[in-house]
């Protein structure tokens, strides 16, 4: 995978950022619950979980701020840095589900030395339903002024 | 007349409370190269020594949200009825049912496999919400993560809602 830098320069209020798709099955879901030492059943016990009213094994929340991370990490390069990201969550996410993360620049200023940029983040289901939002994520990218100059 | 309120001062006894979880080891270069499949992220920063190298990181990373998991790696007992922790931040009841509501991350530096994690859980606030179908209890919870040196390398701030109901 080649992935190009993005310079602070080459950002502009409204630009958005190339979309992720991912189709969640259970198999990766079980993946990430073993990855992150997380064997709570509502990842993969059926039984279980429709015994808690819940329609079937359920997405970790937190998959979907590694998702908008990987989105945002193959966009900006590896000498972007991300400094903050929130994220709320709407509607449950279900393996089987294929979910579109995306995401669009709101701001860009710098501030002590350093070029930051902010953009909206949400995340959608195949059925158009927002499973996550509102969400944001804050990085700095490198100036071309000072290219090949500390990160 | 007024609704009695649902945070009892045993739940706001846990406002302000504190753990802390020291790992044993390492987190290893395997553990960041499972979450990057898992995740399904291609990117060989988390897995090519070679390449990552000659990035700006000088060496394997671990992706930004992982260290935000490490705190399951550290977690004691794991119940085998439902899979959960011991160690679980719960309310009493009737607020025994609960949804993750968001999470706020910050990112430091980087988790190199080396590095060997100290996690600090505050509950830092706890309040009541009235929502759609009855009242909400937010449970704030502040967790820091930090390397064998002290530097810190990540808070994630959670929220968790609490509602009457089935146990979830």
């Amino acid at each position: 995978m080649e992935s190009k830098d993005l310079f602070y320069e080459d950002v502009k209020v409204g630009d958005t950022i190339p979309p992720l798709v991912k189709k969640i099955t259970l198999v990766q879901n079980v993946m990430y619950s073993a990855a992150t030492w997380d064997f709570h059943r509502h990842h993969y016990d059926r039984e279980f979980i429709q015994s808690k009213g819940f329609p079937g094994p359920f997405v970790d929340g937190q998959m979907f701020g590694a998702f908008l991370t990987q989105m945002v990490t193959q966009w900006i390069g590896p000498k972007g840095v991300l400094k903050k990201m929130g994220l709320n969550y709407r509607v449950m996410a279900f393996p089987g589900d294929t979910v579109t993360c995306q995401g669009k620049v709101t701001e860009k200023y710098k501030k002590d030395g350093e070029q930051l940029v902010k953009c909206d983040l949400w995340i959608e289901n195949q059925k158009g339903e927002k499973a996550i939002a509102p969400a944001y994520v804050l990085f700095t990218l490198l100036s071309k002024e000072i290219q090949g100059g500390k990160v | 007349m007024e609704k009695a309120s649902l945070i009892s001062p045993e739940v706001k006894a846990m406002i302000g409370t504190e753990k802390i979880f020291s790992s044993l080891e390492e987190v290893g270069r395997a553990t960041i190269r499972r979450f990057a499949i898992a995740v399904g992220d291609p990117n060989p920063l988390y897995w090519d020594e070679e390449f990552a190298k000659k990035t700006s990181y000088g060496g394997i990373v671990a992706p930004p949200t992982m260290v935000f998991e490490l705190n399951h790696n550290l977690g004691d007992e794991i119940s085998e009825e439902d899979g959960g922790y011991s160690d679980k931040i719960l309310l009493p009841p009737p607020l025994t049912r609960f949804v993750r509501g968001g999470n706020e991350y910050e990112f430091f530096k980087p988790v190199r496999p080396m590095d060997k994690i100290t996690v600090k859980r505050k509950i830092s606030q706890i309040y009541e919400k009235e929502g759609k179908a009855g009242p909400l209890v937010f449970v704030i919870v502040e967790i820091s993560y930090a390397n064998q040196k002290g530097e810190l390398l990540g808070i994630n701030r959670e929220t968790f809602v609490f509602m009457p109901g089935k146990e979830s």
